[in-house]
């Protein structure tokens, strides 16, 4: 926790934007990967109560969505 | 004497009749005649904020880079890209499933108010007392659309569609049903 309020206190103009999006981007990353989840599931709900030819494609694009989250995790972690 | 409509379906799919659709707890016998959304006009309001954000994105591309580096500058775009697409997503899934449905057997209305949250409500054609429809505003009646009360006997479910396109032609489908599923006459 001190290192943290150090590096904080300590670091310079760019680090601490560089911590503030690293930061940003994790909880963001892991909150889409959260609301994916929950449109993947709500999909198939909504599928099954009420199933179009496009039911498939919709299912599709909400999975996908998972597969984005993760890609958004680990730009998150790694890139920024 | 009239009769139902041919199959058919509008551009935004937001008035099909006799669509090849199913839905939980359809009977057997059971078709469907007609599924109505809420027009597209009505949507409009997510369209455009989903539209803004995208510009502002675009705007702020010209104003980021002077305070972020190139990696932090594409990871930026892509949480933005991601968080447009997710507000645009979310309004179509809830447009797309809210609907109203009219079989032969019955008249259902289908809500999802989020994400996490869905109404369903159905009653017979045969519990049908009164039905009412309500156009107004500039929009509704230039381009016709407006809302359809499905009053029902007693303490019954009573169904609401909002904002649908051509509510007379549906009044009309429906009071088909009503004079097939009553024909001595006393659909009320």
């Amino acid at each position: 926790m001190q290192d943290l309020i150090n590096l904080l206190t300590s670091s310079s103009s760019d680090d601490f934007i560089g911590l503030f999006v690293k930061a940003f981007a994790v909880l963001f990353a892991f909150l889409y990967l959260l609301y994916a989840v929950v449109t993947s599931r709500q999909t198939q709900i909504m599928n099954n109560t009420f199933s179009t030819k496009m039911s498939s494609v919709l299912a599709v694009i909400s999975f996908l969505q998972i597969i984005f989250a993760g890609i958004l995790i680990l730009v998150a972690l790694f890139l920024i | 004497m009239a009769t139902l409509p041919p199959r058919s379906s509008n551009f935004s799919h937001s008035y099909l009749v006799r669509p090849d659709i199913h839905f939980t707890s359809q009977h057997e016998d059971e078709a469907v005649v007609l599924v109505v959304r809420k027009h597209p006009l009505t949507q409009l309001s997510w369209i455009i904020n989903g539209t803004i954000l995208l510009l502002l994105l675009l705007v702020g591309n010209m104003i980021i880079p002077n305070f972020f580096n190139s990696n932090q500058v594409f990871a930026i775009n892509i949480f933005g890209l991601f968080f447009i697409f997710s507000y645009i997503w979310i309004n179509f899934l809830l447009w797309y499933f809210t609907v109203g449905v009219v079989t032969n057997e019955r008249i259902i209305d289908l809500d999802f108010y989020n994400l996490i949250y869905k109404e369903f409500s159905a009653t017979t054609i045969r519990q049908v007392s009164d039905i009412t429809t309500k156009i107004g505003g500039f929009f509704g009646s230039v381009f016709n659309f407006g809302d359809v009360f499905v009053k029902t006997e007693g303490f019954a479910q009573n169904i609401e569609f909002d904002d649908i396109p051509r509510p007379s032609e549906v009044v009309k489908i429906i009071n088909i049903l009503m004079r097939d599923a009553n024909p001595a006459g006393d659909e009320g």
